[in-house]
């Protein structure tokens, strides 16, 4: 039986990494209780947050802090497995999020999407890639075509809508 | 509003009024004595202090204000063809009207395997926990924030945020 990796002992780090990392003013928060049904479903801003600074700094700190030993016990390979595994998504959005791109970060950006994808089925047996795994590698293209994802993002559009929403209406179209 | 003799209620409003809107020109700023450590550093007696400095909507804090805003990278001596430094601000100073940072800077870690250096696009890194002396960092030296987690007693994790 494959052992279990993600324990609560784990999660625990993690609120611990959210919680005692200092941060400047503009990197917004994300919710201290990470990882309880109470935190909620987090937003695309604090999926970045907690994506690309605290998950990093909490995983490597726990499952990446010895070097590789021939005495490694089958948890701690696993471990070091889903370790590279998640960087490899983690290096992929710190790449496609900077503000400017070249041939260089495009084709590193591709391939850690490939890789994270390629070892999905691997590491967690009877998951296979979605449709959205297929569309991450097309940012690759458009990365190419258009310039750094910041240009082109929806996230402008997603504001507007919430801005209309909010405007007081009667209900009626028109009126 | 600056006269000594205009009535209370106008002199609380001013107070009020700077802390919306503070003064940029740092050239009217009240001067003061310099802390000790300071002194040694600027070899200046007075100037003016400030507990933050905004530079094109970043806002640098000293220390004792927001210890995250405080977390700068920069180039040590201005020189941009050296290594970047990491290192809290202390003091946010004038004189004169010239704006600068005195910053303490975390010593580079000698340790045999730094756990983050695998991942070359997450450049995350350890430092000593330990801050060198004072040292003066001026506005175009400063390259940007960090964050920072300590890692043990002895080292914490630097976490450049730039998005260039």
């Amino acid at each position: 039986m494959r052992p279990k990796i993600v324990t609560p002992t784990v999660i625990t780090h993690i609120q611990d990494v959210i919680a005692t990392t200092e941060t400047p003013s503009w990197i917004n928060s994300v919710p201290g209780n990470y990882g309880e049904a109470s935190a909620g479903s987090l937003k695309a801003d604090e999926w970045r947050t907690l994506g690309t600074i605290y998950l990093p700094i909490a995983l490597i700190s726990l499952w990446g802090a010895k070097p590789k030993s021939s005495t490694d016990s089958r948890e701690e390979i696993l471990a070091r497995q889903l370790l590279t595994h998640t960087m490899h998504l983690v290096c992929a959005v710190i790449l496609a999020m900077k503000n400017t791109t070249n041939k260089g970060r495009m084709v590193a950006y591709r391939d850690n999407i490939v890789a994270y994808i390629k070892a999905l089925g691997d590491l967690f047996p009877g998951v296979d890639p979605r449709t959205n795994h297929h569309v991450a590698i097309h940012i690759y293209d458009f990365l190419n075509l258009f310039g750094p994802v910041k240009s082109w993002w929806c996230f402008p559009f997603e504001r507007l809508i919430g801005f209309l929403q909010r405007i007081p209406h009667n209900h009626i179209i028109g009126m | 509003m600056s006269r000594e003799d205009s009535p209370e209620t106008i002199r609380e409003s001013k107070k009020l009024l700077d802390k919306d809107f503070p003064m940029k020109d740092y050239k009217f700023s009240k001067i003061v004595a310099f802390p000790p450590d300071l002194v040694s550093l600027v070899k200046y007696s007075e100037g003016s202090l400030h507990a933050y400095h905004r530079v094109e909507k970043v806002v640098y804090a000293r220390s004792s204000t927001h210890i995250g805003d405080s977390l700068i990278s920069y180039y040590p001596r201005g020189q941009a063809a050296s290594l970047p430094m990491y290192g809290s601000i202390q003091y946010i100073y004038s004189i004169e009207g010239e704006v600068r940072f005195a910053v303490r800077r975390h010593k580079p870690a000698s340790v045999s395997f730094d756990p983050f250096a695998r991942f070359p696009y997450f450049p995350a890194k350890l430092y000593q926990s330990r801050m060198d002396e004072l040292e003066i960092v001026g506005i175009d030296g400063v390259i940007g924030h960090f964050a920072r987690w300590q890692f043990t007693d002895d080292l914490v994790v630097v976490l450049p945020l730039l998005r260039d």
